[in-house]
């Protein structure tokens, strides 16, 4: 007979172990296609010239820190280490709350937590299984840079720094996870505070009046552990051993509070507000406003700050000559104006807008996965209209943000000193929201075909798709790859005209494939 | 010709390799309530799903009051309640029964009202402070309020204490009055018996009979206590078993008792006591053990 934490370990296991696997296999693609780019690029000689570029505040706001960029680590740090920690960050503090908070909610711990295992054991369970998703991310890491010629000592170093951002996302998820309930609340709780603590780590960057404030952020200590450049090793010990207190002090809280119930949790009675139930289409929009709310203010944030950095970026562009031809070859050329560079930031706000449409959608999912749409659907609205309102609710408030965003960027673009009309990055921004109706499409068929694996193949698409259009055309990958990518199409609004071809294009399939995808949801059976 | 509320028509589903249902023919007619019994597994909720729309058969067909289940006539005209309530647990109960009705399209709010009042539901509190029990109630008075004319409920009366069981039963006989027709699939067998004419009992995935509860019991028979030295009674006409008491037998008789009755006649009985089989006998007679084969009715 099993014993009992061995048994919980094995369930734990279960529950995440796709997520963990696919995850260290993205972070490996990413690592090695980091490691190609530099080759390409000419190795260390080829890379020379980027040194006064690595000076520049706007860049080590957005790319962190970097004094040279000699080996394939280096630029892979400096390149995508920083973006790459936050997307891991996020998904670990997910991670996070799917075990900790989605099985206090459904219940699900209820008879562990019971039985003669007892919380103190579930919790370390978890929090095990967390240490271990971590260390997959940092082996990933890793992997991809250990054949890589550079001194092991900071691939090793590099690679536990990737653990601890794991960590410090795991770590946030388990202490919101006994802060805040439902799940979906300590979820956004969490994401929330890793997104703050990015952003502080870019202000802090750019700016030498509020560098303390990098104490603040593991993102900052990410980078002061200097892997490949000066190293510092206390960096590091902060990395691994703040989550380690933070998850302790999490286990103190789950220790002491209720089982199910969350430290912090609204009131158990409200009144009624009943306009918003009277269609499916209103209670849509109801069920996603909480949601809504984080991501305005999350892409807002990000349209800000993306915007005051325009200025320094530009100014910088017009004084090195060397830098314009380096952003030539890598296909950036057009960022040397302030429109340009409003245009390359509606091409990762594009990846941003495709997470929203999917996060949206992929909610009809979670309600089936939970039972929530037996009743509505046995005596209420056809399944068509139920999935519809859905879908057009998602890409109507997808497309809102993005003229939200855009207004956020002129914002902050007249902040930082330059002068914009908020025609310009309305225009980019709404451009960057062109593939949304292709991304409405794929995750509707998804969610209609694979309720429970929907976000995770939607979320890899959308990733590797991006890795594909910034990197493949620089690294001369095959062109039947790279016309894979949606965001190959995208037009460089404003800086360019808009390519109403591939918009249409967009446009027309994405809603023909999510007709097909509510077509299947409404044939699919509906499962107890 | 009238058409029944609700009709299964050699409906058959398969998961796979595993058959759920197989070839269940069932009828309900307006005014009508039916029990749906059947061991766990045996494939009751299956059936009601099917009958909802939210499964699609593998083949027959189920019809709501002549409609295909799942058409947009026949979920206008059917409520449900499941056995397991899940909805959003950020919506008050008030809220969530808002939400049912408006999405089903017609709701009788004075009725609604009163449900509220006889289930003592408070429904001012969010679905996730709710126990099981009170989930059921929201569940229960959504659906009723509609005054739907078919009424699907599948273990509606789990988590319920006895007094709301009590005012469960009292709203399904006043549907029943209504012309509402009834399917309800339960484990609580003394509900069924007290609510229903009919029952129609499952096992894996096969109907093994439908019948007035009356019929089942003439045909499992009497059960008599006999107390007094009356001899060997095994031999005597419709007797099938007879049992050893600490003072005299218990015998079960198949068909008319006239035979017992004239053989006890001449022996020295103290006392006869006569008992009809409950619905909870009924049942383990078809599904304890080795069931006999499913009288033909």
């Amino acid at each position: 007979m099993r014993h009992g934490p061995s048994t919980l370990r094995g369930l734990l296991w279960r529950q995440s172990r796709v997520s963990v696997l696919v995850m260290a296999l993205f972070v490996l693609v990413v690592v090695r296609v980091g490691v190609t780019s530099f080759n390409a690029s000419g190795g260390a000689l080829g890379l020379a010239g980027t040194v006064p570029l690595l000076k520049n505040p706007a860049i080590v706001a957005l790319y962190g820190k970097a004094a040279s960029l000699d080996t394939a680590g280096a630029f892979v740090a400096w390149k995508m280490g920083m973006f790459l920690a936050l997307g891991v960050a996020l998904w670990a503090g997910l991670l996070a709350t799917r075990l900790v908070r989605a099985g206090e909610d459904d219940g699900a711990w209820d008879l562990v937590v019971a039985g003669p295992s007892g919380r103190l054991a579930v919790f370390c369970s978890v929090t095990l299984a967390l240490a271990v998703a971590g260390l997959a991310v940092g082996l990933a890491v890793f992997v991809g840079l250990a054949t890589a010629a550079q001194r092991m000592v900071d691939t090793i170093d590099y690679s536990l720094a990737f653990t601890g951002i794991a960590w410090c996302g795991a770590s946030l998820g388990l202490l919101a996870s006994q802060l805040a309930a439902p799940r979906r609340s300590a979820s956004q709780s969490a994401l929330g505070v890793v997104g703050i603590t990015f952003l502080v780590r870019m202000v802090a960057d750019s700016s030498s009046a509020g560098k303390w404030i990098a104490w603040l952020s593991p993102f900052a200590w990410m980078e002061d552990v200097g892997s490949f450049q000066h190293r510092s090793s206390s960096w590091l010990v902060a990395l691994l051993a703040i989550p380690v207190a933070l998850s302790g002090v999490a286990g103190a809280v789950a220790a002491r509070r209720d089982v199910g119930i969350a430290v912090w949790t609204r009131p158990d009675r409200a009144r009624a507000h009943e306009a918003s139930l009277r269609t499916s289409w209103r209670f849509a929009w109801r069920e996603r406003r909480a949601t809504l709310a984080t991501w305005t203010i999350g892409v807002g944030l990000l349209g800000l700050t993306f915007g005051y950095l325009t200025h320094a970026l530009v100014v910088f562009a017009h004084t090195d000559a060397a830098y314009v031809r380096l952003l030539k070859r890598w296909g950036l050329q057009s960022v040397v104006t302030p429109k340009g560079f409003v245009a390359e930031t509606g091409s990762i706000v594009s990846v941003m807008l495709g997470f929203l449409v999917a996060t949206l959608v992929v909610m009809v999912g979670q309600d089936y996965e939970r039972g929530r749409l037996d009743m509505p659907l046995a005596f209420g609205p056809s399944r068509w209209r139920w999935y519809l309102s859905a879908l057009s609710s998602a890409i109507i408030a997808t497309v809102a943000l993005a003229l939200v965003c855009g207004v956020c960027v002129w914002v902050g673009v007249e902040a930082g000193g330059t002068s914009m009309s908020v025609l310009d990055p309305l225009k980019g921004l709404l451009n960057a929201a062109a593939p949304v109706p292709l991304f409405l499409g794929m995750i509707a068929v998804l969610v209609a075909v694979t309720p429970r694996f929907a976000y995770v193949v939607m979320a890899l698409f959308l990733g590797l798709a991006y890795l594909v259009a910034v990197l493949g055309p620089s690294l001369h990958w095959p062109n039947a790859l790279v016309d894979l990518s949606p965001f190959h199409y995208l037009a460089l609004v404003p800086s360019a005209p808009p390519d109403w071809g591939a918009a249409s294009v967009f446009l027309v399939a994405g809603l023909a494939v999510a007709v097909l995808g509510a077509a299947r949801f409404a044939r699919r059976d509906i499962a107890a | 010709m009238t058409t029944s509320a609700i009709e299964a028509i050699n409906l058959s589903k398969s998961f796979g390799s595993l058959t759920a249902v197989d070839g269940l023919n069932l009828e309900v007619d307006a005014g009508e309530v039916v029990g749906f019994l059947g061991p766990n597994g045996a494939g009751k909720s299956t059936t009601l799903r099917l009958l909802l729309g939210l499964l699609r058969p593998t083949s027959g067909e189920a019809r709501l009051l002549g409609h295909p289940a799942g058409s947009e006539f026949a979920r206008r005209h059917v409520a449900y309640v499941p056995g397991d309530v899940a909805l959003w647990p950020q919506l008050t109960g008030r809220e969530a029964i808002a939400l049912l009705a408006q999405l089903h399209g017609s709701s009788d709010d004075a009725y609604r009202d009163e449900l509220i009042r006889r289930f003592e539901l408070d429904p001012e509190k969010r679905i996730r402070a709710y126990s099981k029990g009170n989930r059921q109630k929201v569940a229960i008075v959504a659906a009723f309020a509609t005054r739907a004319e078919v009424l699907l409920l599948d273990e509606p009366t789990s988590g319920l204490d006895p007094l709301m069981e009590r005012a469960f039963r009292d709203c399904i006989v006043e549907a029943a009055d209504r012309g509402q027709a009834v399917l309800l699939s339960s484990h609580m067998l003394s509900e069924v018996e007290h609510l229903c004419a009919r029952v129609a009992m499952i096992r894996a995935g096969r109907l093994v009979t439908v019948a007035d509860i009356a019929d089942l019991r003439s045909h499992v028979g009497l059960e008599f206590d006999i107390v007094g030295d009356v001899g060997d009674l095994r031999g005597v006409d419709g007797v099938e078993s007879v049992t050893p008491m600490s003072d005299g037998v218990r015998v079960r008789v198949q068909g008319p008792p006239g035979p017992l009755l004239a053989a006890l006649a001449t022996r020295p009985v103290l006392s006869l006591r006569s008992r009809e089989a409950s619905l909870e006998e009924i049942f383990l007679s078809y599904y304890d053990g080795d069931p006999a084969p499913a009288p033909s009715l």
